[in-house]
């Protein structure tokens, strides 16, 4: 279980001026500024829950991720997991964690994984028979058994980030942060990824925090969802709720030469924004909405170009920043 | 009795961790062949061939056959063991730590259940190993060579003695580079310990070619007994009973550094903020 009540962090971070003048100057006297990246926060996770962990860049969620992993220590507050203040570090905390950083490999680089996942038998104990069932499983599973003899850093990087997973998984992990798992991935091996993760949970039951830039990744696999902002929780509760709020929204884009005129009325009328730049046009419009609207334009005006694409998490912060502010 | 117990599996699993990232390190060293023989040459071949080609000259432009104690031959070998010596006590050079802090390495060392410390250290052997190897190499093929005749006895009592050094060595250098924790470069102050040894380590030339006040002077500092007494043992120019006193110096330094190194990594700890991720 994972509980966390009033925690703030605070970091005093050097101001650097730009200049000469002010570089030199600053090795006389250097300012600081107090930055607050975490603020009052409380949340609690039960065993087998996941929670995705959403905020635009800066917001606090990986900050609160090294908290709850021991990488840094917190400012004030309380923090427990599996019973453990995370900053004592003890080994016996530490052997039920697993962290997966989607931008900083864990294995050894220059050697094949499987020489890693052998250091990582020694380093967490792994009883023999265990680590090869847990090894040939996992590999089977995300179809790297082929790779495993192979260097690192000539795999491609879908194969490194699924290499990764078997690495943080070995020991089976009672508590997992994963950090932008699919970040810079492609479609087959994002969805890959998140097919896993779902089997997986289903059958090992984890404490899973996911921090993620991508809607699908969120949308797939965390019931339930935290959206952070400045440091602040902002809204802790299912994802459903959200997505109905703000969410279901998708960007509708299109070309068109003629009639540009009476596009802003046919928007207007149905409350919705237009955003044109030359004859590119782009309107937010709730997924519902969009069918209908989507016969009425083709209907009426001659256009090109026709896209529709869900909106992007920031998108989502924002629209459901507006929301609470209209209600 | 279950205290010791656990102290004594806590202790097995400690080694059993080092001895795996000395392993990991072994394998990157003979990963690349090629890079292998080029630092295998570079690194060592070529500065010894180059102080053998400059003292060579200096005994014939003075034409004499000994200088400070050291025949040509002597000075040859002074130069293999301590070029070595040296190289496998400050294996993995500077910012080995530093950039672990600097780029958020060291995330992925505090999430496992081991010693950072242990961990590493295992890897710092790992990189001298290459250097022991070179240096057993080099004493054959001097011997089979040159004929000087360094003896079991005395090549395994300064062989244990470089050893401890490395550990001194080690525990000095990292509690440098945990000052990453509050500066951002540590580059400048790695230099100068590096220099600082090489010079008082007698790694340019024997300190025996040194002022007497500054040889009397170095005796207080760590420097010499970390690879110049162990090698003077080796080469036969001190007595391997000195091993004791040596060895008692060394131990006291290495508490001393020890001590400083958990202090240093204890506050640094609370200032890092695992940049990278």
């Amino acid at each position: 279980m994972i509980k966390i009540s009033n925690l703030s962090k605070t970091f005093q971070v050097p101001k650097k001026e730009p200049g000469l003048k002010n570089a030199i100057k600053a090795l006389l006297k250097r300012e600081y500024i107090t930055k607050n990246a975490l603020n009052n926060l409380s949340l609690e996770l039960k065993e087998g829950e996941i929670l995705g962990l959403v905020g635009a860049n800066g917001a606090g969620k990986t900050t609160l991720v090294k908290i709850l992993s021991g990488i840094i220590s917190k400012t004030s507050g309380d923090v427990s997991v599996l019973g453990f203040d995370p900053w004592e570090r003890k080994n016996a905390y530490r052997r039920q964690l697993s962290l997966i950083m989607g931008q900083k490999a864990q294995l050894w680089w220059d050697l094949p994984a499987h020489d890693s996942y052998l250091l990582l038998k020694e380093i967490y104990q792994i009883p023999t028979k265990k680590f090869n069932d847990n090894l040939k499983l996992l590999t089977e599973k995300l179809f790297v058994t082929n790779q495993l003899n192979i260097p690192v850093r000539k795999l491609s990087l879908g194969e490194r980030m699924k290499m990764e997973l078997v690495a943080a998984l070995l020991h089976d992990p009672k508590v997992i942060f994963l950090d932008e798992p699919t970040i810079g991935l492609d479609l087959l091996s994002q969805k890959a990824i998140r097919s896993f993760l779902r089997v997986y949970m289903k059958e090992k039951n984890p404490i899973m925090i996911l921090t993620s830039h991508y809607m699908q990744d969120i949308e797939e696999l965390c019931p339930r969802l935290a959206l952070m902002k400045a440091g602040e929780m902002i809204y802790d509760g299912p994802l459903n709720e959200i997505m109905n709020k703000s969410g279901a929204l998708r960007t509708l884009s299109f070309d068109i030469d003629h009639q540009r005129s009476g596009l802003d009325d046919f928007f207007q009328k149905r409350e919705l924004k237009m955003n044109c730049s030359e004859n590119k046009v782009s309107v937010q419009i709730h997924k519902d909405q969009l069918s209908q609207t989507l016969k009425s334009l083709l209907n009426t005006f001659e256009i090109s170009n026709l896209s529709t694409t869900r909106i992007d998490i920031d998108s989502v912060i924002e629209s459901y920043l507006s929301y609470e502010k209209a209600n | 009795m279950i205290l010791l117990l656990n102290h004594i599996l806590a202790m097995k699993k400690q080694i059993n961790i080092f001895l795996h990232s000395l392993g990991i390190e072994l394998r990157k060293t003979f990963m690349y062949k090629i890079e292998f023989w080029v630092s295998f040459f570079a690194t060592t071949c070529i500065p010894v061939l180059v102080s053998y080609l400059m003292w060579k000259s200096i005994y014939a432009h003075n034409n004499v056959s000994e200088m400070n104690g050291y025949t040509l031959s002597e000075l040859v070998l002074y130069y293999f063991c301590i070029h070595l010596s040296w190289k496998a006590i400050f294996s993995k050079g500077s910012g080995y730590i530093a950039r672990d802090i600097y780029y958020g390495g060291l995330n992925k060392y505090i999430v496992y259940p081991v010693s950072y410390l242990n961990f590493k250290f295992g890897e710092y052997i790992g990189k001298s190993v290459f250097y022991f190897l070179n240096l057993i190499l080099f004493i054959i093929a001097h011997y089979m060579f040159l004929g000087n005749e360094v003896t079991f006895f005395n090549f395994l009592s300064s062989f244990l003695l470089i050893l401890l050094s490395t550990l001194t060595f080690y525990l000095v250098s990292s509690s440098i580079e945990y000052l990453s924790f509050w500066v951002d470069n540590i580059w400048s102050l790695a230099v100068m310990l590096r220099s600082m040894v090489a010079f008082g380590g007698g790694v340019l030339v024997p300190l025996s070619f040194y002022p007497e006040s500054l040889q009397n002077f170095l005796h207080f500092t760590p420097f010499p007994y970390l690879f110049y007494y162990p090698v003077q043992i080796m080469i036969g120019k001190k007595s391997p009973y000195s091993v004791l006193t040596i060895a008692s110096i060394l131990s006291l330094w290495i508490i001393l550094s020890y001590l400083l190194n958990r202090f240093v990594w204890k506050k640094g700890s609370y200032k890092y903020s695992g940049v990278g991720i």
